[in-house]
């Protein structure tokens, strides 16, 4: 993949202000009416294999992406080499507890959803995270704290982990309502 | 079985037409973010390139077609251009 590689220099340094909005999209994978995909051109650009412009449709009255209000300043990802491809690990915290919120914390246990995060520099950058696709979604580890009367709030802490299934999504998002 | 959105933007509704009767909110990162019928000019352009299944460019209509006429095909006399095969009896 020689090809691919090209300078980089300070104006390449794009995204770099630390952290996400504290909104997170997701979809279950199998109710998408089209999950676009990369469609790198010929000779595609530095970056081309992991953009998604196509916009991801969907069909039903009102459907769209799920939207989640996170605790500030705590969604992020993170990565590292996993034989030899890259492991993604997203987190979020969610504020609250009610059975709605726990049933649905349940539910994302054993469900294959594409997830959507947003840069934190949203005015500036015209670009979603994407976690997951047609073939791979991330698996979903959730933890609860309950706090005390004393300090705290009851908090879900929700972690993603996703192998090789990380793209740059620029198309539409249609939100569920 | 209810009607498609209507656009309330003009230069929108003038050019494209909406695929759904339901008003979806919709949002691209520093273009647009809000219900479909109020999308922008360059909102709706972007969703179209995009493939989107909720807008699609008008189709042209025949009154359209007659009012674009090429040029060529209006200096074309009316019954066309004879040919010598034409004008053998």
């Amino acid at each position: 993949m020689a090809g691919r590689y090209k300078n980089r220099a300070k104006a390449d340094q794009l995204n770099k202000d630390g952290g996400y909005k504290n909104v997170v999209l997701f979809h279950p994978v199998d109710d998408f009416n089209v999950l676009a995909k990369p469609t790198p051109s010929g000779t595609p650009a530095s970056g081309e294999s992991l953009e998604i412009t196509d916009d991801h449709t969907f069909t039903g009255t009102g459907n769209g992406f799920y939207s989640y209000l996170c605790e500030q300043e705590t969604v992020t990802i993170k990565g590292k080499t996993v034989d030899k491809q890259m492991e993604w690990e997203a987190e979020f915290t969610l504020l609250g507890d009610s059975s709605s919120t726990q049933e649905q914390m349940q539910d994302h246990l054993d469900d294959q959803n594409v997830w959507l995060l947003k840069d934190s520099d949203c005015k500036t950058t015209d670009t979603y995270v994407q976690l997951g696709d047609e073939c791979k979604q991330p698996k979903v580890e959730v933890t609860f704290d309950g706090a005390n009367q004393a300090s705290g709030l009851k908090k879900y802490t929700v972690k993603l982990t996703a192998k090789n299934c990380k793209y740059w999504y620029k198309g539409t998002v249609t939100l569920h309502s | 079985m209810p009607d498609n959105i209507q656009f309330t933007n003009p230069e929108v509704a003038a050019k494209y037409e909406a695929l759904t009767d339901y008003d979806h909110n919709v949002t691209r990162q520093l273009l647009y973010s809000g219900p479909l019928s109020k999308i922008t000019p360059a909102m709706a352009a972007a969703m179209v390139k995009g493939k989107s299944n909720l807008i699609r460019e008008r189709p042209a209509t025949k009154t359209q077609a007659a009012t674009e006429m090429p040029e060529a095909e209006k200096a074309m006399p009316l019954g066309g251009i004879k040919t010598p095969k034409d004008t053998k009896s």
